[in-house]
């Protein structure tokens, strides 16, 4: 069987262009189907009001078998946001982006969730063991090994 | 199963089921089937099925990749955590028989090990390089025949200094040959070639004429060593090509990437299937590497060192034997083509004869004798090292066939909408 991804992804790119983006979500790059970047803001009151998120999305051909790898862009012009669950490299702790995945999933949900995510966050502070995390960290977070202590998001 | 009560959305009785929805659109890969008005839809027709207690549908086919992908929490609906129920047809009996003979096997490579340590007990006390000795002459004399083996390495009465050097490096020829079967063969054929120019390196052998050796080395058949040295490399890449495009033809990707995984994870090994000297999945993504895989470590270590060991043991008789089945073939048909591509000479009487001469008076006569005056048991045995290879290789993918029609004949259990209130699915109702 040949890969699903380019199949299925061809499916959600006409999705999120054909006026089905979440709001606050916009597609800058969609070029391939190894690399989605789209970027993020929450709408409404947030201790995130008016900044701008990009994340970064990685396709293996066994998408959506196998889960997307999704990052916050961190470079000269985007910052991963400050929150307890977003490492300041971009790598993100979310169950669903885990052992949690589903195909049932997909670039706009993870989007619409992490919005979520961000929207109802208390306090803007990095997760506790960032720097040792940031040190150590492999280059895909797909390799670390979260454990998901806050099952909120 | 209690069937929902008729309205208005749908009017039946029964309960209704996937092949009822207007519009089925597969979770997984998104593709969708949409009702032509006069259509008849079974689920066979496009291989939809509702498996859990949702509204969820999706492909079998898609729903059992993604059960076979990963852990424990995939074989429930992400959505209703509704189990999903796989039902497999029991395996052939061929099946069974292929798993006892294996499982017979990596006992006796167990058993092999402990005789491997016995026989490091026994290098310890009578030098490692005695076992060492006795291994390659057993070995050498399965795979040249004695005539050739005697004439080459020496015999009992004493082995030649060459020999001390020729000897010691057939184990890992061998070692490499139960390790990657094919790639092994052409070390042991480049250390036959070298048996040859070893030779006249002896002491006393100095009268040599080279012009009947590069004679030999090209146009005689059987071909020489130097030569099958020398165009090995091209026949096993044709081999390999060969091999991987028939197993590419009849194995699909996701099954035998699945088939690794799981043989990884579980820590299995499989000894008559153990390298199919192929990679099927050459420049695909690495495989995870479970993080308990240590665990198994040690054990599957001292299991493979037991197969290597009883593979290096098995395979020099193993290959003496197909050879002498070739001959035994080549003499009761009678063909004349078989009886010359096995290398069958009408007047090996002679060479004997004089080799024996030779023997027995140590006259060496004005010339060194070389591959083409022997019985070529080599050559034989050679060709039935190349076809226990092939045999391994296409049992290792006949075992994968079968492996991969029990996968393909799973099918995953269809549930009706029972638990769904019927205005909220799209039905077709004629």
């Amino acid at each position: 069987m040949a890969a699903i991804a380019p199949r299925r992804l061809t499916k959600e790119l006409k999705e999120l262009t054909m006026g089905e983006c979440p709001a606050g979500v916009q597609l800058l790059q969609s070029a391939d189907f190894e690399t989605w970047v789209l970027s993020l803001e929450v709408l409404g009151e947030s201790l995130y009001k008016g900044e701008v998120f990009a994340l970064r999305f990685r396709f293996e051909p066994q998408y959506p078998i196998a889960s997307p790898e999704v990052t916050f862009i961190v470079d000269d012009k985007f910052k991963a946001p400050i929150h307890p669950h977003v490492y300041s490299n971009g790598h993100i702790c979310a169950s669903i982006l885990g052992h949690e995945w589903s195909p049932v999933l997909g670039v706009a949900s993870v989007c619409i969730t992490l919005q979520s995510m961000l929207a109802s966050c208390k306090k803007r502070e990095r997760p506790p063991d960032n720097d040792r995390y940031v040190r150590t960290a492999p280059a895909s977070p797909k390799k670390s090994r979260f454990h998901y202590d806050d099952d909120t998001v | 199963m209690s069937d929902v009560p008729p309205t208005a959305a749908w009017p039946y009785a029964r309960s209704p089921t996937v092949d009822d929805l207007r519009v089925r659109s597969c979770f997984i890969c998104r593709d969708e089937d949409v009702y032509i008005p006069g259509q008849r839809r079974t689920r066979q027709d496009h291989g939809f099925v509702h498996a859990c207690r949702c509204t969820l549908v999706a492909h079998e086919r898609c729903i059992l990749e993604w059960m076979d992908s990963g852990d424990e929490n995939r074989r429930h609906c992400a959505v209703c955590k509704a189990e999903y129920i796989v039902i497999g047809r029991p395996p052939p009996r061929i099946f069974s028989l292929i798993r006892a003979g294996e499982d017979v096997l990596n006992r006796a490579g167990q058993t092999v090990l402990w005789m491997g340590a016995a026989g490091v007990g026994l290098g310890a006390t009578f030098g490692v390089f005695f076992v060492v000795l006795s291994y390659s002459a057993h070995a050498s004399y399965w795979m040249l025949g004695s005539e050739m083996a005697t004439y080459f390495l020496g015999d009992r009465n004493g082995l030649p200094d060459y020999a001390m050097l020729m000897l010691p490096v057939v184990p890992l020829v061998f070692y490499d040959i139960a390790r990657s079967s094919s790639g092994g063969l052409v070390h042991l054929l480049s250390w036959m070639s070298m048996l040859v120019p070893m030779r006249p390196f002896s002491p006393g052998d100095t009268d040599v004429t080279f012009g009947r050796s590069m004679q030999q080395l090209v146009w005689d058949w059987p071909p020489s060593p130097w030569l099958l040295t020398t165009l090995f490399p091209l026949f096993r890449h044709l081999y390999r090509i060969g091999l991987h495009t028939l197993t590419e033809h009849l194995l699909d990707e996701s099954f035998v990437r699945r088939q690794r995984r799981a043989d990884q994870t579980r820590g299995v090994h499989h000894f008559i299937f153990a390298d199919l000297g192929v990679n099927l999945l050459d420049g695909g993504p690495a495989l995870p590497q479970p993080d308990d895989l240590h665990a198994f470590a040690q054990p599957i270590n001292l299991r493979a060192v037991g197969r290597t060991l009883l593979s290096m043991m098995v395979l020099p008789p193993l290959a003496a034997g197909v050879g002498s089945l070739l001959r035994g073939v080549a003499l009761a048909t009678g063909s004349r083509y078989l009886s010359a591509f096995v290398g069958l000479r009408p007047m090996g009487i002679h060479q004997r004869t004089m080799l024996g001469l030779q023997k027995r008076t140590g006259y060496r006569g004005i010339r060194l004798l070389t591959w083409g005056d022997f019985e070529p048991v080599w050559w034989r045995n050679i060709l039935g090292l190349g076809i226990v290879i092939v045999a391994r290789d296409l049992l290792k993918l006949a075992h994968e066939l079968l492996l991969q029609r029990e996968d393909h004949e799973r099918t995953v259990v269809d549930i009706p909408f029972t638990d769904i209130d019927t205005p909220s699915l799209d039905l077709i109702v004629v």
